[in-house]
């Protein structure tokens, strides 16, 4: 998530069943519950900014992402290519006839 | 001169992804998304929302769902494209995957479409919907006032 280069640790008590909930969609989302939980908090906040500052927040961890993946730099037609091979996929696993 | 406010537009996968990558090549994509969203009236088929889906993650897309609420109006179509629509399409040369699109746009009556793909134009000389960049866009959505 966004600017986790400094961290404060915060102690919480959650009701016992949004716990349960919390650890299932962890497990489901294959993430630690502690990552789940400061998506979570990330995106309680993000739900009353506007759409530029939401997007950006969006945007920054994306590039972080692809940074890490070696993908950052693509050309754009690179990445215009791979759209398109995707679609095709995508499109036969929809539609196989 | 056309406007498109007012009027139901798809914004194709590459302007979400270029947007959300700041492509500088595409500087109009992030304009569109960040800024000029709560203008728009979107409709989001199921393709697009599938290859969006494989692009992000989990977190990501729920977030980019969320700045989607915030658009004017946001019509999300889950069902498949109509399969005879795409085999017309891909008789008249179109790639399954923009028959797919093209039979998403036609069914729903949409009429423009926001993309960099120029594929649409180049396979396809009577497509039933206009292909807009997104360069195109902004200024079709600045033209009419406010």
């Amino acid at each position: 998530m966004s600017s986790i280069s400094q961290t404060v640790q915060v102690t919480l008590r959650l009701p016992k069943d949004i716990y349960e909930r919390i650890t299932q969609a962890a497990l489901i989302e294959q993430q630690q519950v502690e990552d789940l939980l400061r998506t979570l908090i990330t995106e309680g906040l993000e739900a009353h900014t506007t759409v530029r500052e939401l997007l950006e927040h969006v945007s920054e961890d994306y590039r972080a992402r692809l940074a890490r993946e070696g993908k950052l730099h693509q050309s754009s037609d690179d990445v215009l290519q791979e759209l398109r091979d995707l679609r095709e996929q995508i499109a036969r696993d929809l539609y196989p006839r | 001169m056309i406007s498109i406010r007012g009027e139901t537009v798809a914004l194709d996968t590459n302007v979400f992804i270029f947007a959300l990558r700041k492509e500088p090549d595409y500087p109009a994509c992030e304009t569109l998304l960040f800024d000029k969203l709560p203008a728009l009236q979107v409709y989001m088929p199921l393709q697009i929302f599938l290859e969006l889906q494989r692009n992000l993650t989990a977190s990501e897309m729920r977030r980019v769902v969320h700045a989607l609420t915030m658009a004017q109006a946001v019509t999300w179509d889950y069902a498949p494209a109509r399969i005879d629509l795409i085999q017309q399409w891909e008789q008249r040369g179109a790639k399954k995957g923009d028959a797919a699109i093209t039979a998403h746009m036609e069914g729903a009556a949409i009429r423009y479409l926001v993309s960099e793909n120029r594929d649409f134009l180049k396979e396809l000389p009577a497509l039933p919907f206009t292909v807009l960049s997104s360069e195109e866009a902004v200024r079709l959505l600045g033209e009419s006032g406010s």
